[in-house]
């Protein structure tokens, strides 16, 4: 892993991430979760539709992140490269012509990552049934782009808006930084369980060491998220084909934590 | 709403909830932007009743809100509101996920987004009061997240609590000694509490104060109206 993974997946990580229990809270105070092996059953569940739908998401935007910035830099090396005397740019009978043709292929580079970004950002919310989840994911994206332009400044972020889903600008990071999406995808899947037991411990008062052990125990799973994500990522012609697994419980746990404003809630989600 | 969320391309039907909310902020803008005060101590220390008591004294004639941390996320906001001392728009509660020092210092994520909601909503605020949720002597305010801090303890508390320093109590801009009418009952001696408050934090302030005595919390406030005045040196 890259420090780039490294630090977005940490729970220090400014984000905000440690406001929001993807579900857990909610999962607590109905009794479903209570102990260290109803936690791990919840994980798994969460790692094998919410996981593997942010890990799919962010390995897509990984991919076309890293487009993006190869496209603006081999845009600026072939400026620098107009500059030398030497280099075969220099020698082409009409510079001119071929710099409009490079303006045009980059314009039309530039329309093309714009609907890409926002067909994936549809696609996202079109798996994310559940509007407190969306705004969950929103919010984590909102807090987390505070951080990330102050540490990977770059213009592709214009492009996904003020409030993007959190996996997709995880995933534009990672491609940013030159990580691979196989990356991407582990950062944000290892988020959808880490964050959840660490609120699990927090709520509950489980043994710490125990539910490390149980994320430990989850790797063979995530190893497969992982794997699925990439493979359709890189397979998939058109953004709709993604994976689209749901957990309607999720949806209704996330929702159901939501519609109480009165009562005690220590998590966002 | 918008078919438009930002980012140049439409949406059949908008999923995005919040799309609503306006949000055209640069992270942490360094200038025209409210003065904002942390107000933070242990749990009990009267961190709501003071920032009640600005809100009362302070609310004519500062345009300003609220940010609430209260670890029961709506408890500290609902007083404020019942005791209508401000309109509900105008405070925000945050959850802090069960560790309020977090949201203050190490991760101000939530904090940031709740103040600049209300900055949106009000686009002329002077002031936005951050109540932290009660927490140990060790909680400060990242200098990222306020421009300066109070930080609120009790007589009642203990009168060693000065002494025992700790970032709060030593490197606050201001100390709130709070609640000296109970000192007579609790058997506070307030001249050990003031002595050893000013030995441990040299040329920074200490006020010490009863609400019961002055609700207003007069000398607190001239302190904050002080801040706000230092706004162009700031900004």
């Amino acid at each position: 892993m890259g420090l780039t993974s490294l630090v977005l997946a940490d729970a220090r990580f400014p984000g905000g991430g440690h406001v929001h229990s993807g579900g857990v809270e909610e999962a607590v105070a109905r009794g479903l979760v209570q102990d260290v092996e109803t936690l791990r059953g919840f994980l798994l569940g969460r790692l094998r539709t919410a996981g593997l739908v942010a890990a799919a998401f962010a390995a897509a935007a990984a991919r076309l992140a890293a487009r993006g910035t190869d496209a603006r830099g081999t845009d600026a090396r072939g400026t620098d490269a107009r500059g030398t005397d030497t280099d075969a740019w220099a020698a082409q009978a009409s510079p001119a012509g071929a710099w409009a043709a490079q303006a045009s292929v980059a314009g039309a580079w530039a329309a093309q990552a714009s609907r890409a970004w926002g067909a994936l950002d549809a696609e996202f919310d079109a798996r994310t049934p559940s509007q407190a989840q969306r705004e969950a994911s929103r919010a984590q994206g909102r807090g987390t782009l505070r951080a990330v332009r102050a540490a990977w400044p770059s213009p592709v972020y214009d492009e996904l808006g003020p409030r993007p889903h959190h996996a997709l600008l995880v995933g534009a990071v990672c491609g940013i930084a030159g990580e691979p999406p196989e990356e991407a995808a582990r950062c944000v899947a290892y988020l959808a369980v880490s964050g959840p037991a660490s609120a699990a411990v927090r709520l509950l008062g489980l043994d710490p060491f125990a539910v490390n052990a149980v994320l430990i125990h989850l790797e063979p799973a995530l190893d497969a998220v992982v794997e699925t994500a990439v493979h359709t990522a890189a397979h998939t012609a058109v953004t709709e084909d993604l994976p689209a697994p749901g957990a309607p419980v999720l949806d209704l746990l996330a929702q159901a934590h939501v519609a109480h404003r009165g009562r005690l809630r220590l998590f966002a989600s | 709403m918008s078919d438009d969320h930002g980012h140049g391309h439409g949406h059949l039907i908008s999923f995005d909830p919040t799309e609503t909310d306006h949000d055209h902020h640069e992270a942490t803008p360094a200038s025209g932007r409210a003065v904002r005060i942390g107000i933070g101590g242990p749990v009990g220390s009267g961190k709501t009743a003071l920032v009640a008591a600005l809100a009362r004294s302070l609310g004519e004639r500062v345009r300003l809100a609220v940010v609430t941390n209260d670890i029961y996320t709506t408890e500290d906001a609902d007083f404020l509101r019942r005791n209508a001392v401000l309109p509900p728009e105008r405070v925000e509660a945050v959850q802090t996920g069960c560790c309020p020092h977090t949201a203050i210092r190490d991760d101000i994520t939530a904090n940031l987004d709740a103040i600049e909601t209300l900055e949106e909503r009000f686009g002329d605020l002077e002031l936005v009061l951050v109540e932290s949720g009660g927490d140990n002597l060790t909680a400060v305010f990242s200098r990222g997240l306020v421009d300066a801090q109070i930080f609120v303890v009790d007589v009642a508390g203990g009168d060693k609590v000065p002494r025992k320093g700790g970032p709060g109590v030593t490197t606050a801009d201001l100390l709130v000694i709070n609640k000296t009418d109970l000192a007579p009952l609790v058997g506070a001696n307030m001249d050990v509490m003031t002595g050893d408050a000013t030995r441990i934090r040299g040329a920074l302030p200490v006020i010490t104060q009863s609400l019961v005595e002055d609700p207003a919390a007069t000398e607190v406030g001239a302190w904050v109206l002080e801040q706000l005045a230092c706004v162009p040196a700031r900004s």
